[in-house]
């Protein structure tokens, strides 16, 4: 580690009582890549809050090259070097990518008018510091998300930033997209620039990272090198106990299949899938970003036709052009995006829970039967143990994980007979974690198929009992319960999934000895 | 590759929605001449540049609200309000000058602006309500302090009469004098002014950045409350500009008359490509949507059509070009597989 | 999410009272100072509900009503109130509260008259005696005690008609523009002077079937009267029969310099007088607003009087000293021709 660039001394903050961050040490070296880990609401955004100028601390005090950073508020905190790269990139999608760039220094250049050809002039010189190019003079909201994490990455720059936080940059980023960002923050190091990285992928975190300091319930548990650290030792560090995830295992004696996917495809998407899904099955869709897996599981749905093949459910063929009728075949979808496509956030849990079971909620008079609506919402919350209890509470005051529970809960007041989960993890504390796990358990062994996707091979080898690993669209490859029984199989999983490219030969091979609907 | 002449001036491509409704303009005007030849006319062109200025100003005024992410109603209260505030004050002072008119005028606007501005950014109120509210609390007060009596031509201050009379160039045809009006260099100035600020200052950077998402633009260090203070006063001011210049069209102060007629022109800058949601809109486009307001509001003698012909072209072309604006918007969502649009 | 809510509550809630307030203020400015005093003592309350308080044609309507509450002071106390802007909502409002107060007699001026039609007739169930003014539909309902009516819209249609035959020399072209083609008083108006014209000057031809437009919005008439000259190069004359369309178009035949269009339209002493002044207005007619007020008052006290109201009654202003009564509807013969030279010093009394 350089010299310290940033000291924080016993920082400690409170909330209406409620300690958030309690006497934190921590220390940043000139060019050292830190990663803070560290469970949801761990203290992690607050600390960077604080060092940002965000918030004033109730005890304790950040130095920059020796000079108090905190208290002084946003202005401070940047002129001393510090930059923060939000989650959601704070970009503005209607300026060009030009003006994004230079917006920040021309402001604080106390600019007050606009020249075209310096703020060209700036975007050049900055993206050209992270070494890549991009087109000026092109609108923010026409590029990849990888392009726009770059864009903020270069408006970060152009502050001279000395210290760089990035909270969660590669979650919606491809395979090669993640490896060239990691690219560019190992060159950024290696001219000086500290950076902080927030992340939970622990194969990034290991690959770049000289220090790990993990935060736990506002405490710093410590700091580890990545060679000290594995994943079961740092979830342990981050939760403070030690989980294990029950496996699960297919009970049923039935081989009919229920869900019969044959040859589906559409253009630009995925093409040439095929799989069965029986009664009490768990099929992992697993594969990186783009695999197609997402674009796959929103055709099941109803929501993007496909163009090739054919589904068949109760082994007749039927075609799901809207998600109504997704749903009266049975289907039912738990997205991605909970926050956008999944829930009501400005709703009470009793409305997100009978929204979808406001038919069989009527009365006599046609009116929704109000008492059996409140039944159905406190029974959901019990069932799916959402931490909140009354069902009066705005969804978007939930956490991530109790958000998560609800959405599957008015999903399984549906009674689906097939239950598709699109990343149902992500962003959840690893004790709802465990909880929705069980919850899904318990539905598959009550006899419903169902589906999970992830790009977590831990996630695919504690729920599934077959596996299909997707690449550009296509099936890489697929796994049934006695190879995910294998020890080492979930070493293996991971190879393929973060290097699909170095599996494609073997798995081309390994593809043409198996026919559509083999059960090997 | 040739720089086509539109992108040597604007500097930039014109969207979709300027190159159809130019297509929709040029369409009409060609029926229309094909119609009564009559229409075909320098004449005609120099009656709708004088009767289209007021309702340009007042459509820079919106433009520049909706690009910062409001929705302004009470631009036409102002401009009526701060017009007859400047009339009365001028009847009553014995001051006749037009430039006396137009200062009062325009720093009336402005405050009522800014009162708009306090008030939407101390209550974090929806700025529909807020100025739903202040239109009609702004002309209440102006009823009840200065009272709502109208003054024909002669009782009205004659610089405006005069004023409005002005022409550059005055031409003497069989069929009358007529002129290009001196409101032109006005509304241009208005146009240029607009033009600089909005991209060529920070400020007017700081306005996008706001329209397109204030929470980044707060966190990047921007000012919210003076942007906001900027905008909502430059389009007050900007309303009372457009007060002097109506009475001073019409000849005869009616405080009673404009207000009513701001949906109308709101939808003609959503036309032109403003989006309700902000962050997004041009001059252009918004000259543009002006123009199709006003081709189709002086036409209906020439094709020989009753008035309420022009709400059905207005509201056809209102939706049809809105329609295939965020239809062709939905198929690229689809496409990234987005289903709902914000 | 709750907070802003309440917040909202919280402004509607203020809006709608600074609103309340700011009615109540005009209410009270106009009606309330005279207001007071009873019926008890012999003297008839009588209060004339204006379309609008605070233009000028109703400002002279009010010298009217004042001037009878002084003509009669000992037997009548007579007062003119008004909504703040012509909304019918608000009328009905203040006749609502005119009720409550249990005046004697109201002299309204309907903003529409069919709205207002049921809380006219409430009023008389209250034995409240109602004369209306500018609404001769409501003459055959049972809303109203009488209507009257300044002159017949016929007669005042074809005077109209006349006045621009005369200055056509009895033939060409003309076009003529209303307030709407569903206002009942200016198509009487057209109607009658078209068929006039098609009796008396058969060389005089309109240039479309139907008139104009102008919804009575000064921008609209000016754009239609720009349009119009250019549509029409050898247009010979022009009707108006809303203030907007003729003082629109006298405007813009000034502008053009242009004085070989004849002109006659409904008007303004104060919109019209300049004009005629100056030769750009052929002829302007109307009729005295002072008189209507007068004379609805006076009608309504004859009733309040148990006076008999029949043809040939003398309402003591001018224009009504001798009306018609057909019916419940009383028409005088009030046309006022607006005339060059009428009003030297330029004081218009409306």
């Amino acid at each position: 580690m350089g010299n310290p660039i940033l000291i924080a001394e016993n920082l400690s903050i409170a909330f209406g009582g409620v300690t958030a961050l309690d006497s934190i040490n921590l220390s940043i070296g000139e060019g050292e890549i830190l990663c803070l880990a560290g469970e949801n609401g761990s203290g992690k955004s607050t600390f960077v809050k604080i060092v940002s100028g965000v918030y004033a601390p109730s005890a304790g005090s950040v130095a920059i090259d020796g000079g108090r950073v905190d208290s002084q508020g946003p202005r401070a905190a940047i002129s001393a070097g510090v930059q923060v790269i939000y989650q959601d990139l704070s970009l503005f999608d209607h300026l060009s990518v030009a003006e994004n760039i230079a917006m920040n220094r021309m402001m604080h250049d106390g600019s007050k008018l606009v020249k075209r050809s310096t703020m060209r002039t700036i975007a050049a010189e900055q993206l050209a510091r992270v070494g890549v190019e991009l087109p000026l003079d092109d609108r923010v909201s026409t590029l990849s998300v990888a392009n726009k994490q770059l864009v903020a990455i270069a408006r970060a720059l152009s502050m001279d930033a000395r210290i760089l936080f990035m909270d969660e940059p590669t979650t919606a980023l491809t395979t090669n997209e993640v490896k060239r960002l990691l690219k560019i923050v190992l060159e950024l190091k290696s001219r000086g620039l500290s950076i902080v990285f927030i992340s939970h992928k622990l194969d990034e975190v290991f690959a770049i990272a000289d220090r790990i300091t993990i935060f736990r319930d506002g405490h710093k548990v410590g700091d580890f090198t990545a060679a000290e650290l594995d994943e079961e030792s740092l979830s342990f560090h981050m939760t403070g106990r030690r989980v294990s995830y029950a496996r699960y295992h297919r009970q049923i004696d039935d081989e009919t299949p229920l869900l019969q996917v044959q040859g589906l495809g559409r253009t630009g998407n995925y093409q040439d899938v095929t799989f069965d899904l029986r009664n009490g099955d768990i099929l992992g869709l697993t594969g990186l970003l783009g695999a197609g897996r997402t674009e796959l599981a929103l055709s099941l749905f109803g929501l993007n036709a496909p163009d090739s093949g054919r589904i068949l459910i109760g082994g007749k063929p039927v075609s799901i052009r809207s998600p109504l009728q997704a749903m009266e075949h049975g289907i039912a979808l738990v997205p991605e995006d909970r926050k956008t496509q999944g829930l009501f956030g400005a709703q009470s849990i009793r409305n997100n829970v009978s929204s979808n079971v406001i038919d069989s909620l009527l009365g006599r008079t046609r009116l929704i039967d109000r008492k059996a609506e409140q039944a159905l919402a406190v029974a959901t919350v019990h069932e799916m143990n959402v931490n909140n209890k009354n069902v009066d509470t705005l969804v978007q005051n939930l956490s991530g994980g109790n958000q998560q529970k609800v959405v599957i809960g008015k999903w399984i007041a549906r009674h689906p007979t097939i239950f598709i989960l699109d990343s149902p993890t992500v962003g959840i504390d690893i004790g709802s974690k465990q909880e929705i796990y069980d919850r899904i358990h318990a539905l598959a062994a009550s006899g419903i198929g169902v589906i999970v996707i992830s790009d977590e091979p831990e996630e695919i080898i504690a729920n599934c009992n077959r596996v299909l690993v997707m690449h550009e669209g296509a099936v890489l490859d697929r796994f049934e319960e006695a190879d995910l029984r294998a020890p080492e199989f979930k070493d293996r999983l991971a190879t393929i999934i973060s290097d699909p490219e170095a599996h494609v030969k073997h798995a081309t091979a390994a593809l043409t000895t198996i026919t559509p609907g083999d059960q090997r | 590759m040739k720089t086509s002449p539109f992108r040597a001036v604007f500097n930039r491509r014109s969207t979709a929605m300027e190159k159809y409704l130019l297509a929709i303009i040029i369409g009409y005007i060609v029926i229309v001449a094909l119609k009564n030849p009559l229409f075909f006319s320098v004449e005609t062109l120099f009656d709708m540049l004088r009767s289209g200025s007021g309702v340009m100003i007042l459509a820079i005024g919106v433009l520049i609200v909706l690009v910062s992410g409001g929705i302004d109603v009470s631009f036409t209260a102002i401009a009526v309000v701060s017009g007859y505030t400047s009339v009365k004050l001028m009847l009553a002072l014995g001051i006749d000058n037009i430039l006396f008119a137009f200062m009062v005028s325009i720093v009336v606007g402005c405050l009522l602006g800014a009162i708009n501005a306090l008030i939407i950014y101390r209550f974090n109120l929806p700025t529909l309500i807020v100025t739903l509210g202040t239109a009609s609390a702004y002309h209440g007060l102006m009823a009840t302090v200065l009272g709502t009596k109208s003054f024909p031509t002669g009782a009205m201050p004659q610089s405006l009469v005069n004023f409005g009379s002005t022409d550059l160039i005055v031409i003497n045809s069989d069929t009358g004098r007529y002129g290009l009006t001196v409101f032109l260099p006005i509304v241009i100035a208005v146009l240029v002014l607009t033009w600089f600020i909005l991209y060529r200052t920070m400020l007017g950077r700081q306005v996008f950045a706001v329209g397109s998402n204030e929470e980044s633009a707060s966190r990047l260090g921007i000012n919210i409350f003076r942007t906001k203070l900027f905008v909502y006063a430059y389009s007050g001011a900007l309303s009372g500009l457009m007060g002097i210049i109506y009475f001073s069209e019409l000849k005869y102060v009616n405080p009673v008359s404009l207000v009513g007629t701001e949906l109308m022109i709101i939808a003609a800058v959503v036309i032109g490509g403003a989006k309700l949601t902000g962050g997004e809109g041009t001059i252009l486009g918004t000259i543009l949507g002006i123009v199709v307001v006003q081709l189709f509001q002086s036409t209906l003698v020439f094709l020989g059509l009753g008035s309420s012909w022009n709400d059905l072209f207005f509201g056809a072309v209102l939706l049809i070009s809105l329609g295939v604006m965020y239809y062709r918007q939905r198929i690229q969502d689809r496409k990234n597989l987005v289903f709902a649009t914000a | 999410m709750k907070r802003p809510t309440k917040l909202l509550g919280l402004t509607v809630t203020a809006i709608a009272a600074t609103a309340l307030l700011a009615g109540c203020g005009t209410v009270g400015e106009t009606g309330g100072a005279t207001a007071a005093g009873g019926s008890d003592d012999g003297v008839f309350r009588i209060a004339t509900v204006s379309k609008v308080e605070g233009i000028s044609w109703f400002e002279a309507m009010r010298t009217g009503v004042d001037q009878f509450n002084e003509d009669n002071g000992d037997v009548v106390e007579a007062w003119q109130t008004g909504p703040d802007t012509g909304d019918p909502a608000k009328q009905v409002q203040i006749v609502e509260d005119l009720i409550a107060q249990g005046v004697d007699a109201l002299v309204v001026v309907p903003n529409d008259p069919q709205s207002i039609a049921p809380v006219l007739k409430k009023a008389r169930d209250a034995g409240i005696v109602v004369i209306t003014h500018e609404a001769p539909a409501l003459a055959a309902t049972e809303s109203v005690d009488y209507d009257l009516e300044a002159f017949d819209n016929a007669e005042f249609g074809e005077k109209m008609f006349e006045q621009l035959a005369d200055q056509m020399g009895g033939k060409g072209t003309f076009v003529g523009e209303v307030g709407s083609l569903t206002s009942e008083t200016h198509m009487a108006w057209y109607n009658a002077g078209v068929a006039y014209l098609e009796a008396n000057y058969p060389d005089i031809t309109p240039v479309s079937a139907q008139p104009y437009e102008d919804d009575n919005d000064d921008s609209k008439a000016r754009d239609n009267a720009l349009e119009i000259l250019k549509a029409y190069p050898d247009l010979g004359g022009f009707i108006g029969t809303s203030v907007s369309a003729g003082a629109n178009f006298a405007a813009v035949l000034k502008e053009k310099n242009l004085t070989n269009i004849a002109t006659s339209m409904l008007s303004l002493p104060s919109v019209a007088g300049p004009y005629l002044e100056e030769d750009v207005v052929g002829s302007a007619q109307a009729w005295n607003p002072a008189g209507a007020g007068y004379a609805a008052n006076a009608v309504a006290l004859a009733v309040l009087q148990d006076q008999a109201v029949e043809s040939g009654n003398d309402l003591k202003f001018e224009g009504y000293d001798d009306v018609t009564v057909d019916g419940k509807l009383i028409t005088g013969a009030a046309i006022l021709m607006i005339e060059k030279g009428q009003y030297p010093g330029g004081e218009y009394p409306f």
